[in-house]
Order: structure tokens, then C-alpha cells, then sequence
């Protein structure tokens, strides 16, 4: 098939990755569309003409209350039904950064169901913001996503992901056996390890804001939702500070796009 | 459903994290007392929400849906709070002080009410502090709570509906008054001196016939106030010769306009020059580039966290209001401050604990920067106990735009007035007119109406509707409300044909502001624009769909006059050949007087271990320090484009000389963008202070991959007040703008923007004690890069295989160096860089790094050679190391003279060959793989230390709030 599919790329006061995020989604095959919280106030429905949405990073509502808080509860409050039905159909969510904030507050993340909350993206342990990059591992997970980047690792003869991180409030928090069970339901999609691929252990840099279990990004139970702190979007064009990395981090941010773009595709 | 009684019941609401979560906020703020030297043991943070206008049951829902998050926090409704114990404190900001996370949550409470209310819904937020004993509060409560724009909340507000006492306008008996009752008028509100006044007081007599408005006396005080028309820049210089006699010159802006035009790149590049919010070059593909810097030095003072955050949205609506709209690329923080660990004994008083204004620049900075989405990629720091009452705060930011937007709007009669974004409220009234006085240990008390909070989220979706509006075409001009608001917005946009305003109709934060307070309110996040009536229906839309605030107030009408009203009543209404012209140029003595300095040579080291612990000593140097921890708190990514960070290298520790931006994704083109500047220097020799600060700039932009071809710069001056009683500061300035323009002229980078900033002379009020900064100029340079693949790095790439080689002239002096700051030396002798040798440098390095031929590029300037060599190991990979041989002459010198305008680059060793005979090119040393720093004097290792040792040296910052989180 060789038709671009449409992808609603997620707009709001303060949300401010969208260009990048819309142009990743563009290489990698699918038409970003901008929408503002705003026009999908006047047609709902019409969240569904879309193939996949994209909640870009940023500081929606400025972070006010809590990162996503806003946001999440504008979505949850305003377009239940809409979302219901989207991600049940099985089309694929990203939420980035604050996206995933914004993902956690609505409960689509973790349980996959609007309300329904078990974890949260909390202020990082240093109480402060931080942007780095970090490197990552896939965690055992058949989430679609990240279908591929082992491979792609392996073919490139790395031990780890390259991102970018830049945010405050991106230690995910849940209780004990919530994570417990994440784990075993294959939802623990990304995890922050050091360069050399071994675990990061919940230890600073490595681990940069103190995830439980150095939790970066957890898929919902169908794996069709996905929320990552990490900014794939920046991998596309942007260079690695060590510019020999910069290769394989372009090359793993564009793959989760595509696999993205792949899953509307596949549906 | 809410009843008209509720609308007084405010109810209070308390989360907080459950005991597993921890308390990341608690935790900063423990350790941020802890630097200043309280240890309070743990603090427990709440956040604290007021809540009017609601019923119980929606307080209930909306705690529930949105205050807490069930999974980490509790909650609980009308808690009992003991206001009264030392332990608790609870900070919130003073009534009417904006409070950007309240309306997010009146909009969510209005939702679940459904819109059923008969009263105001009204949020106020508030942080409460609980200590483990009291006996600490009332100096945790000093520490915590800046009184400028913050309270201690001591019990449940009556309401949080703020409602002033309605006034009109005043007339102001200004015909008959002697010479000190029109001082008395002016005195700590207009700032306008006793020449001035009487001109005004003719025009009045004379022509008008009437007396003044209050709001007509604000006007003249704003547009002939030295922030909107640079008097002291633009006065004639009475220069006083050594014999006594006077030499008359051209202003400084006059003197930089006539440089820049002379120089090589102007013709090719500049679009504008001078008469925008900022100066516009060209890139690529009909891409164009604005720049901008502005100082926020003042208002940073009283409070730092606000007045950052000020000057950042000011600078980034400056961008967004040049030509007919501009996007913002890259924004840029740069920081005169005291060091922050001053003895707090010797803090001017009336000014902020030195490690409080550090700790809240920078969080200024990052909470406005960050939540608009703009990389913050370049900054620094510059340590200077007289920085401590009068900070300098300087912004810069970038933008791009087609070309064919590059040229200022002209508003056409028939066009409306647009005022959209934020409201107006009684903010930062004053603020034009107050950074033209000096300020004293009073300044705190009695001007604090010059204090503004930003709302970054009102800047960012107004910034969305801006970018939109200018693609379609919509703006026949478009500028931001800076300092004087409406009044110099309005006012200078109507200067062509005249402009008729009714300011009942601009939205207000709350009722009963006065007529002239909405003229001149500093309200942020405001713009105006010259709309045709044929094209508000399409821009209202798109205001419409990102939640933005517009009204129309009036339109350009032919008039050639400034009518302002309120209704019916006549506010303003004046001619503009007056208010244009009525202020003759202003004359201004000036007389450069350096101080003696002795001539103390300090001892050299006589050992190994005296070298490097001497070496230590200048990069642990606040200056010279590693500044990773704050610049990780600032978003570089942003975007999406980011090529080379300030930080590099393996582990991200490497410094970076600029930064590299691609703002076009889908281009192979991208920006280059540095700066520059030397306190130190300056203070010894504004001449030669200033050709270094313009000469690191350039050096860095290179050293990044810049092309001083294709590059323009902006100058900042920042000054004590000047005065005729004191010329040595117009002495300061004349020096400073002599030595840009022969930059300009050698080099062929115009000046194309800039701003002065003539008020950083502090008074103690009760001793007389007077303060002057060193006098500061500060370059910034950008530039389009044709490939972003052309760039260059600091991080040694291949070490233990390459050469290390010196380019440039060095013109030793170490006058003004960390070197001599650590050990106590002096001397008048500082670098004196030639500009023709330096040109010659500059392009030999950039043809090499564009060839391909340099591995990695460091310029060498506080600290000198030795830092910069030491710097390219650390980003470099683990074990990375350098050995260099000098001819040991004089090794201090060599390793520690500040030679800018010179590089350290590694090199393989053919092309070492190849450039070891070419002039401007030596062989210093070599990379090694064995961690050490080596430094052969005449053949004979001199100096030992490791690598590891000395970047553990440059970790100053990391006390306290700097601890790695680990």
C-alpha cells in the first residue's frame, strides 16, 4: 500500500514539539496533520478520520498542577468517547515527553482505559529539569513500536539507543506489583541503561530522573498506546553530541515513526 | 450550583506527595538554603490551592480530577493549618502579581461547573513549607519569600477577587510651577531632568494652552526616557582633552551606524539595520535571520526570577515584532552576577543574597525558555562582587523569517490598532522610567511596581497565532508592548499618520485601573499590530483557535496626532512633531580616566605540585568553572535541530565554543551563533575590554564552524549611570563604541542591533556608599552555515594519535586574567589584540575546519592555553590526554595569558606538517591516551597533573543545589 496515512498530531497551549515531531512522522511516511484542542472541540468526532495520533512534548498549560494534568483532563472530560474508541479500534497513540504525561493522567497509560490511573510521571529526584542525552535498551515487549531497533542494533554494532531527554517531571511512579505487572505484560517498552547496555541501576546519570525500575517508556496492555520520555523526534536531524552516535540515534528515532506509521498501515 | 453567598467562601485545598513518592521539591529547597548557609534539615512541600466561586461538591471534583493525582498524591479539603506556627510557611504571590498556574485551573473549574455560576470563579496557588521546628522560620520565611512580588500566607484571603478604586484622569497643574515644583513632579516618577521638564512646561504654556494630563506627563516620560530613547547613546560627545579643552564628536550611535555600513559584509548581507525591534541578515533560500540582545538589569535586581523571565519573553516578542513576524530559533542568556559565595556581610544592602540571585536567573530563564520551546544554546557567566546589587541580565534570541518579511511594517491609514495576548494590569508601571534612574537600598521598597511575573503560555499560543498570521500575510506592522506598553507600542507605530485609541476597550486583569495606567502598564505576553479592516475577520480567527485575547482599539487615521481616550474622555492628545522632536539631542561631557594600576607580579610556581594546584585554583574560578549543571536545566533540543550543544563530547562534559542550529529540518543549511565579553578587561581598558569581547565572540563563531563572512553581530553596553558630574562613564562608552567600530571596519562584521543599558550604579541611601559595575560590552554574533556537516567540536577526536597546534598571533598580558584574579597579581599590561592578524586567523581556521582538515578546535580565552587544552580532553574519550612543549620563557604567560583570538587544534600529523611553516601556525604539543596533563617547558616536564584531577577541579558549582542527584 502505498497511500500516506493521516496522523492527528496534537496541538495546546504550550505544547511546543510539535514541528519536529510532525516532520518525523513525515519521514517516515504518514501525513501530519496539526490539530488544536480547539477544532477538535468543534468536531469530535473527526479525531477519528485520523490513522494514529501523536501527543507531541512541551509544557501544556504550563505545566500547571501537574505536567499533563490539563491536558489530560480536557482529553478525558471532553472526548471519552472519542478516545474509547480510538485506541480500542487498535490504532496507535505516541505520546512524547509531555505526551506521555499528558497519556498517564488520562489512564490510557498504563491500564489502556480513560480514568482508570495506576502510574504517574512525577518531578524528577533531583527537583529539577534536565536535558541530556541518554541512552536506552528495549525492554521484553511485543509492543510494535519498537519493533526492529535490536536488530537495528546489532546491524550497527551498538549496545545502546541514543535520545535526548529534557524534561522535570519524568520519574514514573507506581506501586510495587502495578510495576510488577507492567513488567510482565510486556508494557515496559524502554528502559535507561548505561553506554554499555548494562542496566543503569537507578543510578544518576545513567537513570536520569530516578524511574522506578529505570522506566523510560511503558506501552498500554494491546501495546497500540505508547508514552516515552525520551524524544525520539529530535533523533531525526539533530546531531548526537558525540557525533559518532549520531547515526544510530537518527536511525532509532526514525524507526519508531515508521513503525508507527507501519501499525496504521498493517490495521 | 453555586450561589451568589459562595462567591465568599474560599475554600482551601492541600496536596501532597504519599510518604513513598519523596519530596524532590522539599529536597531543592533544603539544599538551596543549605548553600546559603541555613540548615533547616528536611522541608516538606505542599502545594496549596484557593479556591472562589465553587461549591463544595465541584471543589470536591476538581481535587479529585485534577489538583491531585490519586497514584502519588493525597488530598485534603479545608485542612487545618495552624498559620501561626514558625514551622509552617506558606508562599504565595501578592494579589494582582500573575500567577501562571492559576488560569489553567479556573478553566477546568469552569468546566465542571458547566458554566453554571452566578459568581467569579478565582484560583490563587500557594507552596506551603513545613519544618521539622520552627526555631528557623523567620529566616527560612526571609530566605523563601522575596517581598517584591511575593506574601506569606498568614490566613484564609476574604477573596480573591482583586477590584481597585476607580479613578479618570488627572490634570496635572504644571503651567505655573517653579523650577522644584517641576522637580517635585519628577522626582522618583517621571525621571526626566529639570531641561526637560521645562521644555514640556513651554509646550504647555505656549502651544497647548492648557495644563498637562497625568497621562500625557507619563507619555513624555516614557518616550523621552532613556530605555525608549537612548539620550546618552544617541547625545553629542563633549570630549574633555587632557589640556582641558573641550573636542566635540558625533554620537556613539551615530559612530556605529556610519561603522557597520562601511563594513565588507553590510551590503551583502543586511536587510535591516537599527530601526526594528532587531537587526536582519541573510541566510539561505530566502531564509532571513533577526537578532537581538537586551539587558533586564533592573527589575532583576529587586527580583531575579521574574526579571529573567521578563527579559527573556521581552526579547522573544522583540523577534516575533520584527519585519512583519519572525520566528524564534535560539535564545541566548548571559550573567554579570556577584559571586555566590561573597561574604553576605559585604551585600549592598537592598540587594538579594547573592546564591538567591544565581539560583533564580537561571530558573527564570529556564521556566519561560523552556516552556516556549526555544533552545537556550549559548550563555555565560562573569563573577564581579559589584554585580551583587546591580546584576547584568542579558537575553539574546534569533529568529527566522522569510526575507520578504525582513522589512519593518508601515501601518496605512484606514488600519486598526490590534492589541492582543496578555492582559493589562498595573505590572511593571514605571519600568521605562525607572531603568533610567539609579538604584538605591530604597529602590526595594518603593518602586516595586516595576516587578513583573511572565506567563510563558500566553506568550507561546499568542506566539503560534503570530507565526500563523504572518504566513497568511496579515500584518501591516506588528511590534510587542515593551517597556511603556500601549504608550510606546502604539505611540511609535503611529508616528507616520497619526493614531486614535479608546483604551476602555483593552481587556484588564481586574477593574478599576486608571486611564494612564493602561497607557503605560508593562503587562507582558502583549503585542500590537497594524491590521487592514479587510483582513481582522481572518486574523480574529486565528486568535480564536489558540485561546488569544485581540481587541480592536482604535485606528491609524491621518491625524498626525496622538489621541488617546477612555471613552469619551481625552486622555492623550498630542502632536507628534512635539513628541518626536521636542527633545533636543542631549550634549554630554566625556573623559576616560584609567585608574593606576600596580604593577604586582605574583610568585611563580616552584614545583610540580604548586603548578598544578595553581592550575586548579584558575579552573575552579567561578568564571572558569564547568557550567553543565546549569546549562543541563535549559532545553538546547528544542526543536529539533540542535548540531552542536554547549556541552559535548562522549559524556557530554566537553564545553562548546558556540552553538549550531539547523532551523529548517528538511535544510542542509543551518545558523551559527556566539558571543563575548570581558568585565575584567573592561575595567582596566573599555578600548582594548571591548576588542577582546567582539574578538572572543568572533573567535567562538569560528571555532563552531562560522564564517566571519557571512556573520553581523549585536552590541550590548552595559554602564554605571553617566552623567556630566561623572564623565568618566561617557569616557567608558566613547571607548567601548571605538573599539566595535574598528572591529566592524577590520573584520567586516557590522553591528546591525543592540541596546545600552546606562543605569547599574547602585547608592546606599544612609551611607553614601556608591557602587559601579565594571563597564560591560558584550558581542553576539550569528551567521548562516551552508552545511551543518561543516561544523566543529572542542573534544579531542583521535587523542594519542594527533598533533596539537596554536593558530593565531598571541599578544600576551596578564592584566585582567584569571591568573592574576587567583594569585593576587595586577598590572594595566592586558592582551592587545591586533584586529588584521586576527581577521587573517579567523579565516585560515575557518578554511581548515570547512576543508576538513581540523579534528577538533578550541579558542583559548579565560584561563588561557592551558584551559583550553584541558577542555578538549574532557568531552574527549575516557583516558584522553595532552602534552604540550613550550619554550618556557615565561610559562606563565604562555599557559595562562588570555591570548583570544587564538585556538588550540588538533591536527593529524600530516597536516601538522603541512601547517607548521604557515604564518599563524606552531606546534604545541601532542595528544596522548594515558589521562595526563603534561607540560614540557624547554624540553624538561615542568607540570604533571591528571585529567580526571583537574575536571574535578572545574566542578565548583556542584554544592548544594549543584550535587549530582546520585
Amino acid at each position: 500500500m502505498t497511500r500516506r496515512p493521516n496522523v492527528c498530531v496534537l496541538d495546546y497551549a504550550g505544547i511546543n514539539c510539535d514541528k519536529e515531531t510532525a516532520y518525523a512522522i513525515e519521514q517516515a511516511g504518514g501525513n501530519a496533520r496539526m490539530v488544536h484542542i480547539n477544532e477538535l472541540r468543534e468536531k469530535p468526532n473527526s479525531l477519528l478520520d485520523y490513522g494514529g495520533l501523536a501527543i507531541p512534548g512541551g509544557f501544556s498549560a504550563g505545566d500547571a498542577v501537574r505536567a499533563g494534568a490539563v491536558l489530560g483532563n480536557i482529553l478525558s472530560t471532553e472526548f471519552p468517547e472519542q478516545l474509547a474508541k480510538f485506541t480500542e479500534s487498535g490504532r496507535p497513540v505516541i505520546g512524547i515527553c509531555n505526551g506521555f504525561q499528558i497519556l498517564t493522567e488520562t489512564g490510557l497509560l498504563s491500564t489502556g482505559q480513560l480514568g482508570k490511573k495506576e502510574v504517574v510521571l512525577t518531578s524528577n529526584e533531583s527537583g529539577k529539569f534536565e536535558c541530556r542525552w541518554i541512552e536506552l535498551a528495549v525492554g521484553k515487549t511485543a509492543c510494535d513500536f519498537v519493533r526492529g531497533l535490536p536488530e537495528l542494533l546489532a546491524e550497527y554494532d551498538e549496545m545502546s539507543i541514543s535520545m535526548q531527554i529534557a524534561h522535570g517531571e519524568g520519574r514514573l511512579f507506581g506501586l510495587e506489583e502495578t510495576i510488577k505487572g507492567l513488567e510482565q505484560n510486556g508494557q515496559v517498552v524502554l528502559r535507561y541503561v548505561a553506554a554499555d547496555g548494562s542496566p543503569a541501576g537507578g543510578s544518576y546519570p545513567d537513570n536520569p530522573n530516578g524511574s522506578i525500575d529505570d522506566i523510560a517508556g511503558i506501552c498500554s496492555p494491546g501495546g497500540n498506546i505508547f508514552g516515552l520520555m525520551p524524544h525520539p523526534e529530535r533523533s531525526i536531524r539533530s546531531m548526537h553530541p558525540d557525533q559518532k552516535r549520531t547515526e544510530i540515534s537518527r536511525a532509532c528515532g526514525r524507526k519508531i515513526f515508521e513503525n508507527m506509521i507501519n501499525m496504521i498501515k498493517d490495521a | 450550583m453555586s450561589s451568589p453567598e459562595n462567591e465568599l467562601n474560599i475554600t482551601k485545598v492541600l496536596v501532597q506527595n504519599k510518604p513513598g513518592v519523596g519530596d524532590p521539591g522539599g529536597g531543592a529547597v533544603t539544599k538551596a538554603l543549605l548553600q546559603r548557609g541555613i540548615d533547616t534539615g528536611s522541608i516538606a512541600t505542599g502545594q496549596v490551592y484557593y479556591l472562589q466561586g465553587l461549591t463544595p461538591t465541584e471543589v470536591s471534583l476538581l481535587a479529585e480530577q485534577l489538583l491531585c493525582n490519586p497514584v502519588s498524591q493525597t488530598h485534603e479539603i479545608n485542612p487545618r493549618t495552624d498559620y501561626g506556627d514558625p514551622a509552617y510557611i506558606e508562599a504565595a504571590y501578592q494579589p494582582g502579581v500573575t500567577d501562571p498556574n492559576s488560569q489553567p485551573i479556573v478553566d477546568v473549574a469552569r468546566r465542571i461547573t458547566n458554566g453554571d455560576v452566578t459568581g467569579q470563579i478565582a484560583c490563587k496557588t500557594a507552596v506551603a513549607y513545613q519544618l521539622s521546628n520552627g526555631e528557623l522560620g523567620s529566616e527560612v520565611t526571609s530566605a523563601l519569600i522575596n517581598p517584591q512580588v511575593q506574601e506569606q500566607i498568614t490566613e484564609i484571603p476574604n477573596s480573591l477577587i482583586i477590584k481597585l478604586e476607580p479613578g479618570s484622569v488627572d490634570i496635572v497643574e504644571m503651567r505655573n510651577a517653579n523650577d522644584e515644583q517641576l522637580m517635585e513632579l519628577s522626582s522618583g516618577k517621571l525621571f526626566l531632568n529639570l531641561d526637560e521638564m521645562r521644555i514640556i512646561q513651554d509646550y504647555y504654556k505656549d502651544v497647548k494652552q492648557r495644563d498637562p494630563t497625568d497621562a500625557e506627563l507619563e507619555t513624555f516620560a516614557a518616550v523621552w526616557s532613556e530605555h525608549c530613547c537612548h539620550k546618552s547613546m544617541n547625545a553629542v560627545i563633549l570630549e574633555i582633552q587632557p589640556d582641558g579643552s573641550i573636542l566635540r564628536k558625533p554620537s556613539n550611535f551615530s559612530k556605529i551606524k556610519e561603522s557597520a555600513k562601511k563594513s565588507a559584509n553590510y551590503d551583502e548581507l543586511v536587510l535591516s539595520a537599527f530601526h526594528d525591534n532587531a537587526g536582519v541578515i541573510k541566510l539561505f533560500d530566502g531564509f532571513a535571520l533577526a537578532m537581538k540582545g537586551e539587558t533586564h538589569n533592573s527589575p532583576s535586581g529587586l527580583d531575579p526570577y521574574g526579571g529573567a523571565m521578563t527579559g527573556s519573553g521581552g526579547i522573544y516578542r522583540d523577534i516575533y515584532g520584527t519585519g512583519l513576524g519572525a520566528r524564534v530559533i535560539i535564545s541566548t542568556d548571559i550573567f554579570c552576577l556577584a559571586p555566590p559565595d561573597m561574604n553576605p556581610a559585604l551585600v549592598p544592602l537592598g540587594a538579594q543574597n547573592p546564591w538567591y540571585m544565581l539560583n533564580q536567573v537561571v530558573k527564570g530563564v529556564g521556566d519561560y525558555g523552556n516552556r516556549m520551546g526555544y533552545p537556550t544554546g549559548n550563555g555565560s557567566f562573569h563573577f564581579d562582587p559589584r554585580f551583587a546589587a546591580k546584576p547584568t541580565v542579558l537575553v539574546g534570541a534569533f529568529g527566522i523569517m522569510p526575507e520578504s518579511r525582513a522589512e519593518k511594517g508601515v501601518p496605512e491609514i484606514g488600519d486598526l490598532v490590534v492589541a492582543f495576548g496578555g492582559r493589562t494590569g498595573k505590572d511593571g508601571i514605571h519600568g521605562a522610567t525607572f531603568s533610567s534612574g539609579s538604584m538605591t537600598s530604597e529602590t526595594k521598597d518603593i518602586n516595586s511596581g516595576a516587578v513583573q511575573i511572565g506567563d510563558a503560555i500566553t506568550e507561546q499560543k499568542m506566539s503560534k497565532a503570530i507565526n500563523e498570521a504572518a504566513d497568511l500575510g496579515l500584518f501591516r506592522a506588528i511590534t510587542d508592548c515593551g517597556a511603556a506598553g500601549f504608550n510606546s507600542a502604539i505611540g511609535e507605530m503611529g508616528e507616520n499618520t497619526g493614531v486614535r485609541v479608546d483604551l476602555s476597550k483593552a481587556p484588564t486583569k481586574y477593574e478599576g485601573l486608571k486611564p494612564w495606567e493602561i497607557w503605560i502598564s508593562e503587562s507582558q505576553e502583549r503585542m500590537v499590530a497594524a491590521i487592514s479592516p479587510e483582513n481582522i475577520e481572518k486574523f480574529r480567527q486565528i486568535c480564536k483557535k489558540y485561546d488569544v485575547e485581540n481587541v480592536v482599539l482604535g485606528e491609524f487615521n491621518g491625524s498626525n496626532n496622538l489621541t488617546v481616550t477612555y471613552g469619551d474622555e481625552m486622555v492623550v492628545d498630542l502632536d507628534y512633531d512635539f513628541l518626536k522632536h521636542g527633545l533636543p539631542q542631549r550634549e554630554m561631557l566625556a573623559k576616560w580616566e584609567a585608574s593606576m594600576i600596580e604593577e604586582t607580579k605574583p610568585e611563580t610556581p616552584q614545583n610540580n605540585e604548586e603548578w598544578a594546584s595553581r592550575f586548579e585554583e584558575i579552573l575552579s574560578h567561578w568564571d572558569v568553572c564547568s557550567k553543565e549543571d546549569i546549562v543541563r536545566r535549559y532545553d538546547h533540543g528544542v526543536g529539533g535541530g540542535t548540531i552542536t550543544y554547549p556541552y559535548g563530547g562522549v559524556d557530554q562534559s566537553g564545553p562548546n565554543d558556540g552553538f549550531v542550529v539547523r532551523p529548517e529540518l528538511d535544510k542542509e543549511w543551518g545558523v551559527v551563533q556566539a558571543h563575548g565579553l570581558n568585565p575584567r578587561l573592561n575595567d582596566i581598558d573599555p578600548y582594548y575590554g571591548t576588542i577582546t569581547a567582539f574578538a572572543e565572540a568572533l573567535s567562538n563563531y569560528v571555532s563552531a564552524g562560522g564564517d566571519i563572512g557571512r556573520a553581523s553581530a549585536v552590541g550590548n553596553y552595559i554602564t554605571p549611570t553617566p552623567g556630566d558630574n561623572d564623565p568618566s562613564v561617557m569616557g567608558a562608552v566613547c571607548k567601548m563604541t571605538d573599539a566595535a567600530c574598528d572591529m566592524m571596519e577590520a573584520l567586516g562584521v557590522p553591528v546591525i542591533s543592540g541596546k545600552d543599558s546606562m543605569s547599574s550604579t547602585y547608592i546606599n541611601k544612609e551611607t553614601g556608599e556608591v557602587i559601579k559595575i565594571p563597564p560591560v560590552y558584550c558581542a553576539q554574533i550569528a551567521g548562516g552555515i551552508e552545511n551543518v556537516d561543516q561544523v566543529m567540536t572542542s573534544e579531542l577526536k583521535k587523542p594519542g594519535e594527533t598533533v596539537l597546534m596554536l593558530a593565531g598571533y598571541p599578544q600576551y598580558g596578564m592584566g585582567g586574567s584569571i591568573y592574576y584574579e587567583v594569585t593576587g597579581g595586577s598590572s594595566e599590561n592586558l592582551p592587545k589584540i591586533d584586529p588584521y592578524k586576527l581577521k587573517a586567523t579567523l579565516n585560515d581556521v575557518h578554511a581548515l575546519i570547512k576543508n576538513g582538515d581540523v579534528l577538533a578546535c578550541h579558542d583559548i580565552s579565560d584561563g588561557g592555553l592551558a584551559t583550553a587544552a584541558i577542555e578538549m580532553c574532557f568531552g574527549s574519550q575516557p583516558g584522553a590526554g595532552v602534552e604540550l612543549s613550550l619554550d618556557g620563557a615565561d610559562l606563565e604567560q604562555e599557559l595562562f595569558s588570555e591570548t583570544v583570538g587564538c585556538f588550540v587544534i588538533e591536527v593529524s600529523p600530516e597536516q601538522a606538517d603541512d601547517l607548521k611553516g604557515k604564518d599563524g601556525f606552531k606546534i604545541i604539543g601532542k595528544t596522548t591516551n594515558d589521562g595526563g596533563f603534561t607540560v614540557k617547558s624547554n624540553g624538561e616536564e615542568t607540570i604533571y597533573s591528571g585529567v580526571g584531577r583537574l575536571k574535578n577541579a572545574t566542578r565548583t558549582l556542584e554544592g548544594g543545589e549543584y550535587d549530582k542527584a546520585a
